[in-house]
């Protein structure tokens, strides 16, 4: 699976850019899309299925443009958005069946043992005669990924995925995506979690007002900070003192004092010192030096 | 573009959730309740339903249909729209959006889901009455009916419905404004358009109509195809449209235009559909235009007159082949070069020859013009025409209006079509209304509309009917293999022509012979009267002789045949005429299987008539109950000797009529007069003496009653003005009023028993010819002295009208002799401007309305006809042998509202050494009052309302709708929030009888009577009231009081007084004495009250 991506724009009516010229190739495996809110991933990835279309530019997948051949590109996708509550008057297994009717040319006895797979996949068989609108909102969220697999897609766009999942449904959902991207199935997560791409995706792009600031690797955009995340531990004033001038990225109260880790081009602090980034580190910086965004 | 799979699946998952929807499940469950009551309540043995529900197969599945039709469109309205709205915060959609499926596989699998849920909730819905129908042991199975009705109901309105909310809902974007938008044209259609244009906009089916006779099927099915065509076909379209509109991306571009362009081209189809249904309503106006426009263009046109006329008709298919050899005479005292004929214009003549000789002639609609003839005055002639083809009814009725002509036919809940004549290969009925056989009179015209050529015929009938048919037709029969002949006795105005499965039930009495012409399979009234066999002649002996000797006139004709016809056959009543299509020479059609006519209900009649003798002690046998049943039929539907009816005159001008009266007089005799055109139609008014109790509610409903509605009309505009422009149920109470001015201000001068007898006597002497004006007014002139002409000319040309003042009511028991008695003197004086007539009867006992025997009609003897003229105080004296309850004032037309007093007697004094009188007698009519007195009615300037409440914005809508400008309402229809005035024979008034009323409150709303007194002092206060009874129904029976609340503002102060009604008189009531200065005094009255209506009337101060 190939996603070409040359010159997407997307304007509302109301004038509104929601994304700008956008250029990307994706490949077979995990994609990940990271921006703050309002970045115009949801509106990326809504042109992305079929749901509305871009104002210019092009899309192809696997060559095929998604404007002309929709009813070829449909069939390939499977899709969870970011609001996804559920008819409130079905049973858990008949959404899914459902939606399998619809994805699939199973047989019937095919699709009911599938139906039953992918709600043990998501840990949702235990409650497949319950009603869909009495699950809780982790369990609506993996019904929404089990819905989104049904049709074995080889595009599979998930948007904000771990929005409110625990830490445990969090894992399980990564070692699912972990599973899929090891076939031949291009995934594309939209999030503006940085821990869920920087676990999952091989590739992955930064949205800031509709343009991509970044595409790459999540190494790759890392690599870019190393040298400016710095470490100390500091009393009160200091601590007041140093989150006034820099963006600090994490605070730990150790033994009274703070643990306190900041992103800065020059030694922050006498007692400062280097450590390791990780992408939430890069994405401070990014957001911080190249797109001007105070987080101070 | 489509996928089956796809849209059975999303049907599957939808309806699952509609299933799940409380909304739904409240509706089926109030569906199947409602139904299930209805059901048990209208065709289950639970309470011997009305034996026309049973009878017609066809009824049960489509009374539940129709039931439904509209809760249902609600219903689909609420769920389509919020099945296919989509919610912007929530993306769950776009989870099948992103599906492979098509926009179309979309809409129509939700489409699908509803249409399942709905459908199949139908097919539930019909096992109620299925099951009721199955188990009653009366009612016929007919699987049909339980198909076609829900496909030709629900079907097309659940599709169009759910379209019209699809597109709407995905066009708008909003769920509440689709909603209101499509309730409100049901809505629309159901306030404005209701039974307008054909029903062609009635996307419910709620009264189209759809209705199946026993006899002739369904009768207007291409029609109703039609419409439930264009409404399914508009829903699919826009089923489509919705489609092509989706907020979805289409699959494919060419795809979403193909959708689009499909949807247009059924929407465009569908307009087709609408196109033909409009221009099948649109031809049938055009054509009869064009006929009158036709009839005008001959009207004065000098024609032959027919002396014999013998028709031979074969039933060919599903229509008639005809000859008819006419012998014509020329009767204008001219030569003729050319005469005509009508014809009905569905008729084409093949061949027309006179004296044997082929003739040039035209056929335009309904016309047949011979040209280039030479016919010398009085010179005979034989025609003779061939021609063929099918009936086309539009040409029936052509004195119909429009909107009248449109008038639903209403029968149970359903609106069957009107038909005037049937032609199908198994069903055919013909009456002279639609000009089956060439005839040379024209019909109803702009030139004279009132005017009636009539001629008397020698017909001879030969019918070849269908194989397995019968035909019935006026005359003696005689069959030789398949031609039936029929020879008519006697020359007629008419023939008609019944054909189907008919069987024949006959018996003779004193040589007349009746027949009841019946389908094989309802015998019906067989069963209920089973025991009658060898009474019948005797019963039939009974009624005859007691009609008989009321009309003072023998039955002229030797048979009389009850023919049993399609429900949808209609007649109307006519301005020239005094019966309706329903009665025909020798024949009554009734409606199949008895319809709608309460009597022929057997059943009930039996069960009522149980009920009777039990309330009675009465042990009757089965075989008396019966005859009862069989006598109260007769009396009640044919003779209209007994009975009573409450309606609402003046709305339903063309109310069934099935009276034999035509028979013994408008097809026997008739009294032809070119310059008084409706002269006859007044005799037969006159002389068709019914006893039927007749009780109109008009005046409840309007404020006045519809004759003094008329009577108003008559005293504005001229009566050539009415009869040509006024509506035809005006035209039809002024006629009969004037009739009934004429005949009794004639019987006044000459003696009423006189006069009747005369007329009588002159039908007798002519029987089965027509007599000249001339001849008859001067028999008239030569016996009695009078001149009809001035007469007839005063009662038709004058518009002033009289007024009566009831002076004066004394009633006293009295002994004549040894014989105790009852003196009632009544003193009228005329204060109006013409002469005018009175009817003075009296009311005697109980009111036993709707019981069995013949005491059921209120006696209303002795009384007496009378003439006062204009300026005259004429007082009556009546000697009673039994105390009158009530004595009835009618004075047909007057300016006095009621135009119908009725004044209850009330207590009746002892008087002795009194001088008895009987009769009438002019008298000096001032009526002594020593004392001095003043009288403020509500209709003087005296008397004020005070109506602070302010209405309800409903009210005040429904008001302002209201533009005429009305002086009095009706007490049924108004919610009192002010003081309004009403009339009615309980209230004071001299010419007019009128009170104010409101709804009882809590005293904010007053009624003020101010007097301006001549002299100082105490005077007695007496307030008029209706009785101890203000609403009629309320409190009888109980011991619950009732007060009105007056406050007397006097000399001395103010008081207040609660009056108790219990005890009240009707007329002049007691209220107290108070001493009042010349001015600034007043009583006013409150409208508290624990009646929920208060009335206020007059007032009277009477000095010490």
């Amino acid at each position: 699976m190939n996603i070409s991506i040359t010159g997407l724009t997307k304007v509302y009516p109301n004038g509104h850019a929601a994304i700008k010229n956008i250029d990307l190739e994706i490949g077979s495996g995990m994609f990940g899309l990271l921006g703050p809110n309002g970045a115009g991933k949801s509106s990326f990835m809504r042109i992305l299925v079929t749901v509305q279309k871009s104002t210019s530019g092009s899309l192809l997948i696997d060559g095929m443009d998604i404007n002309d051949q929709r009813n070829k590109i449909r069939p390939l996708i499977g899709y969870l958005p970011q609001d996804f509550t559920f008819f409130s008057k079905l049973k858990t297994w008949e959404f899914l069946d459902y939606a399998a009717r619809l994805a699939t040319s199973l047989s019937k006895k095919e699709r009911l043992t599938k139906v039953d797979y992918l709600l043990d996949q998501v840990g949702l068989l235990d409650v497949r005669e319950r009603m869909a609108n009495k699950l809780s909102g982790g369990m609506k969220r993996r019904l929404g990924i089990a819905q989104a697999l049904i049709g074995e897609p080889k595009l599979l766009v998930i948007d904000e995925p771990t929005t409110g999942l625990d830490p445990e449904e969090r894992i399980r959902f990564r070692n699912i995506l972990s599973d899929l991207s090891q076939k031949d199935v291009t995934i594309i997560l939209s999030t503006h979690i940085v821990g869920d791409i920087s676990s999952t995706c091989h590739n992955m792009a930064m949205l800031n007002k509709g343009e991509v600031v970044f595409k790459g690797s999540p190494e790759g955009m890392i690599d870019q900070v190393r040298g400016f995340v710095w470490q100390a531990t500091l009393d009160d004033e200091e601590f007041n003192v140093l989150k006034m001038k820099y963006p600090v990225v994490s605070t730990i109260p150790v033994d009274g004092k703070w643990e306190v880790q900041v992103i800065a081009n020059e030694q922050p602090h006498p007692r400062a010192k280097n450590t390791n980034p990780n992408l939430e580190h890069a994405y401070v910086y990014f957001m911080e030096n190249e797109l001007g965004v105070s987080l101070v | 573009m489509i996928s089956l799979k796809n849209i059975w699946t999303i049907s599957k998952y939808e309806s699952l959730v509609l299933w799940r929807n409380w909304f739904f499940r409240i509706v089926a469950l109030a569906g199947l309740l409602f139904v299930s009551i209805f059901s048990i309540a209208m065709f289950s043995e639970a309470d011997e339903p009305r034996w026309a529900q049973l009878a017609n197969s066809w009824i049960m599945p489509y009374a539940v249909m129709q039931l439904i039709c509209i809760p249902q469109v609600a219903a689909v309205v609420f769920l389509a729209t919020g099945l296919i709205k989509k919610d912007k915060k929530v993306d769950t959609n776009e989870v099948f959006f992103v599906r492979p499926i098509s926009n179309l596989d979309y809409v129509f699998g939700k489409a699908l889901a509803l249409f399942k849920l709905f459908f199949l909730l139908n097919l539930v819905l019909l096992c109620i009455p299925l099951i009721v129908n199955l188990t009653s042991p009366f009612a016929t199975f007919n699987a049909l009916a339980f198909v076609i009705y829900p496909l030709l109901t629900s079907v097309p309105s659940v599709v169009f419905t759910t379209g019209l909310a699809f597109l709407l809902v995905t066009l708008l974007r909003n769920q509440p404004i689709s909603i209101v938008l499509i309730v409100g044209l049901a809505g629309v259609q159901l306030i404005y358009y209701f039974d307008k244009f054909s029903n062609i906009l009635d996307f419910t089916a709620f009264r189209l109509s759809m209705l199946a006779s026993e006899i002739s099927g369904h009768v207007n099915m291409g029609f109703a195809l039609r419409q439930r065509g264009f409404y399914f076909l508009v829903g699919v379209g826009l089923l489509f449209l919705t489609a092509f509109f989706l907020d979805r991306l289409s699959s494919h571009r060419r795809v979403k235009i193909a959708t689009g362009i499909i949807g247009v081209v059924i929407l465009i189809g569908a307009s087709f559909l609408m196109v033909d249904l409009w221009n099948m309503r649109q031809k049938t106006i055009d054509s009869r235009e064009q006929f009158i426009s036709m009839n005008d263009e001959f009207v004065a046109v000098p024609n032959v007159t027919i002396l014999a006329h013998d028709i031979a008709i074969e039933q060919l298919g599903s229509g008639i082949q005809s000859t008819s050899d006419i012998n014509i005479k020329n009767t204008t005292n001219q030569p003729l070069n050319s005469f005509y004929f009508t014809l009905n214009p569905g008729l084409k003549v093949s061949e027309l020859t006179v004296n044997g000789s082929a003739v040039d002639y035209i056929h335009r609609h309904q016309i047949v013009l011979i040209e280039n003839v030479n016919l010398k005055a009085n010179e005979t002639a034989n025609v003779a025409m061939t021609y063929g083809g099918a009936i086309d009814e539009t040409i029936a009725h052509l004195e119909v209006e429009q909107d009248r002509y449109e008038n639903p036919n209403e029968y149970f809940m359903f609106s069957p079509k009107k038909k005037y004549a049937f032609m199908k290969d198994d069903y055919v009925l013909l009456t002279k209304d639609v000009m089956w056989y060439p005839d040379t009179e024209i019909g109803y015209n702009h030139v004279a509309p009132a005017k009636s050529r009539r001629q008397l015929i020698d017909f001879k009938l030969q019918v070849k009917p269908n194989e397995g048919l019968t035909p019935v037709s006026q005359g003696a029969v005689t069959i030789e293999s398949q031609q039936h002949t029929f020879t008519p006795e006697y020359p007629l105005s008419q023939l008609s022509l019944a054909i189907g499965r008919y069987v024949q039930k006959e018996i003779t009495v004193d040589s007349v012979s009746y027949s009841v012409y019946h389908y094989p399979e309802n015998t019906y009234f067989a069963d209920q009267l089973n025991e009658l066999s060898d009474t019948l002649s005797f019963l039939i002996t009974d009624i005859v002789n007691e009609y008989e000797v009321q009309q003072q006139m023998s039955y002229p004709f030797k048979r009389l045949q009850f023919v049993e016809v399609p429900l949808h056959f209609r007649a109307y009543n006519k301005i020239y005429e005094n019966h309706q299509a329903y009665i025909q020479p020798e024949t009554v059609y009734l409606p199949e299987q008895g319809g709608d006519i309460r009597t022929f209900d057997f059943r009930r009649q039996m069960r009522d008539m149980n009920r009777q003798s039990r309330q009675r002690n009465e042990s009757l046998t089965e075989k008396e109950k019966q005859a009862n049943i069989f006598k109260d039929l007769i009396k009640n539907v044919f003779t209209k000797q007994s009975g009573s009816m409450w309606f609402w005159d003046g709305r339903d001008p063309d109310e069934p009529d099935y009276s034999l009266f035509a028979n013994y007089y408008d097809y026997n005799s008739g009294i032809v007069s070119e310059e008084w055109p409706l002269l006859d139609r007044s005799i037969a008014n006159y002389l068709r003496n019914d006893k039927q109790q007749v009780n109109d509610y008009s005046r409840n409903l309007n404020g006045i009653s519809f004759t003094e509605e008329c009577n108003q009309l008559m005293r504005e505009v001229s009566f050539e003005e009415i009869l040509t422009e006024s509506k035809f149920n005006k035209i039809q109470k002024t006629v009969e009023l004037k009739s009934q001015y004429l005949f009794a201000y004639i019987g006044h001068l000459i003696g009423d028993e006189q006069f009747r007898s005369f007329l009588a006597n002159w039908v007798v002497g002519h029987p089965h010819q027509l007599t000249s004006y001339d001849d008859f007014s001067k028999a008239l002139a030569q016996q009695f002295d009078i001149d009809l002409d001035s007469i007839i000319q005063k009662v038709f040309s004058e518009m002033s009208q009289p007024a009566f003042e009831v002076l004066q009511l004394q009633k006293y028991e009295v002994l004549d002799g040894d014989r105790k008695r009852f003196q009632v003197l009544i003193d009228i004086k005329n204060s109006g401007n013409n002469d005018g007539v009175l009817e003075v009867k009296f009311n005697f006992g109980d009111d036993r309305r709707g019981s069995f025997d013949e005491e059921a009609v209120v006696e209303k003897e002795p009384g007496m006809l009378s003439v006062v003229r204009q300026g005259e105080v004429k007082q009556f004296g009546f000697l009673l042998d039994e105390r009158p309850n009530s004595v009835n004032i009618n004075t047909i037309i007057s300016r006095n509202i009621p135009s119908e007093i009725n004044l209850s007697i009330g207590t009746i004094g002892k008087k002795e050494r009194v001088t008895l009188f009987e009769g009438e007698r002019v008298i000096q009519g001032s009526v002594d009052n020593s004392q001095y007195q003043v009288v403020v009615d509500n209709e003087d300037q005296e008397f004020t309302t005070f109506s602070p409440i302010e209405p309800t914005y409903l009210r005040a809508y429904l008001d302002s709708r209201d533009t005429t400008d009305k002086k009095y309402y009706g007490k049924w229809f108004r919610s009192y929030s002010k003081w309004l005035a009403t009339t009615g024979s309980d209230f004071y008034g001299d010419i007019i009888r009128s009170a104010h009323f409101t709804r009882s409150g809590k005293g904010e709303k007053l009624v003020t009577w101010t007097p301006e007194l001549d002299e100082e002092g105490f005077y007695d206060l007496y307030i008029y009231l209706k009785g101890p009874n203000q609403n009629e129904y309320v409190g009888q029976g109980d011991n619950r009081q009732f007060h009105y609340n007056y406050i007397i503002n006097h000399g001395d102060g103010t008081d207040n007084i609660q009056y108790n009604l219990n005890n009240a008189e009707t007329g002049w009531n007691y209220l107290g004495s108070y001493y009042f200065q010349k001015s600034g005094g007043s009583v006013s009255q409150t409208d508290k009250s624990e009646f929920r209506t208060v009335y206020a009337d007059a007032v009277k101060w009477v000095k010490q």
